[in-house]
């Protein structure tokens, strides 16, 4: 469990050079991208539900970096953005590939099928938190 | 406020605004960002933007001056979002004089990217953390880890050629399966789990969340833009990555 997460740790902190975030922001990112790496394994492992486990992954990360933009007068996209992409279904795109490319047609349709859902699975979870921020703005200013 | 103050304000939060946008920003910070920077010094304007134009009009003695500006896309830069987001703020709060804040936003635009070898550094730790996280056995990590490093120094070596994204996105996951699939004759690789790897750095997470919150926003146009943007990303990874499988393991798809 903590080799996951110090993974996805390692690999926010390679994307968020990647992305020119300065050092001061990089160990705060990369602690959300590895986290939510490690919710996402774990909800995967529990429940066998792709998409509950990107969704709700996606929505931890979002609320974490609205308040982590929050304090840190940053925009919340410094943090969004590379926490989000250890989510991304890169492994099921490359999966239903695969199984073209081996003419296994049922196995890359059901695998195009996950990669899809989860995409639309972490959409969701990602638009939540700044609504949340919005409608929190919102009630302060009546 | 003389007519050319107004115009050089408009001219300065269009240039700040084409720079949050570049760097890939949201659509409804680069809009709001315009129409603040605008209003702070009392000219009254409005702002629609797109991922690929901006138009701004302002209110300049009366009459209504609009600009166009066409935008092209560059290299995602987070660090220029916050940093023009911050210029901007500071431009609202205070009184700047124009001169001064033109300055200022030369700097952020100029300001630099992380040297060659970290950014090499980046991609390794990217590709060698994800191909772990996908499966690679730890010892793997050092193979991963140059893949990466390889990748990265491919992209910047073909970023001159300005190819457009759908191609670029073709030929590196192409080059990299082969790349994986040649080195696994020599060290038996978890193969899967590398080419999984080398891929996430390309995966278009950006466009996903970007495309997200603009539909949030109202920004429709710019959230269906994008999501096409990620849906050919995505085909470009799959095209290459499939052509470069099929190559290698002599199988031809249906």
């Amino acid at each position: 469990m903590m080799m996951t997460w110090f993974y996805g740790f390692i690999s926010t902190v390679g994307l968020s050079i990647l992305f020119n975030i300065r050092r001061k922001h990089i160990v705060l990112a990369a602690i959300g991208g590895g986290s939510a790496g490690l919710i996402q394994q774990q909800l995967l492992l529990s429940t066998d539900n792709i998409l509950l486990a990107a969704f709700v992954a996606a929505f931890v990360i979002s609320i974490y970096s609205e308040i982590m933009a929050g304090i840190q007068k940053a925009p919340s996209t410094t943090y969004v953005i590379p926490g989000v992409l250890p989510l991304v279904p890169g492994a099921g795109m490359y999966y239903t590939m695969l199984y073209l490319a081996e003419r296994n047609l049922s196995q890359a349709a059901a695998y195009g099928y996950q990669t899809v859902f989860a995409a639309l699975a972490i959409a969701c979870g990602v638009i939540i938190a700044p609504s949340i921020r919005r409608l929190v703005r919102q009630l302060r200013s009546y | 406020m003389t007519h050319s103050d107004q115009q050089s304000i408009l001219n300065l939060a269009l240039a700040t605004g084409e720079l949050l946008l570049t760097s890939g920003a949201e659509t409804y910070r680069v809009e709001e960002t315009i129409d603040r920077m605008c209003q702070s010094r009392g000219v009254a304007g409005e702002s629609f933007v797109t991922p690929s134009v901006i138009l701004v009009t302002g209110i300049i003695d009366g009459s209504p001056i609009t600009h166009m500006k066409r935008v092209h896309p560059q290299q995602i830069d987070l660090h220029k979002i916050d940093e023009a987001n911050n210029f901007a703020r500071s431009f609202t709060a205070s009184d700047m004089p124009i001169t001064t804040a033109w300055e200022e936003l030369n700097r952020v635009a100029n300001s630099l990217q992380y040297p060659l070898p970290i950014s090499l550094l980046g991609g390794g730790l990217a590709v060698g953390g994800f191909a772990v996280l996908f499966g690679a056995p730890a010892g793997q990590f050092p193979l991963a880890f140059l893949i990466g490093v390889l990748l990265q120094l491919f992209m910047v070596t073909i970023m001159p050629l300005r190819l457009n994204f759908f191609l670029r996105n073709i030929v590196a996951s192409f080059v990299v399966t082969i790349l994986i699939h040649l080195l696994d004759r020599l060290f038996a690789l978890a193969i899967n789990a590398m080419i999984i790897g080398s891929i996430m750095p390309l995966v278009p997470g950006v466009a996903i969340t970007n495309s997200v919150r603009d539909t949030l926003t109202g920004d429709f146009l710019s959230g269906l833009t994008r999501a096409s943007e990620a849906v050919f990303i995505a085909l470009g990874i799959a095209f290459g990555v499939g052509v470069g499988l099929v190559l290698m393991t002599g199988v031809l798809p249906v």
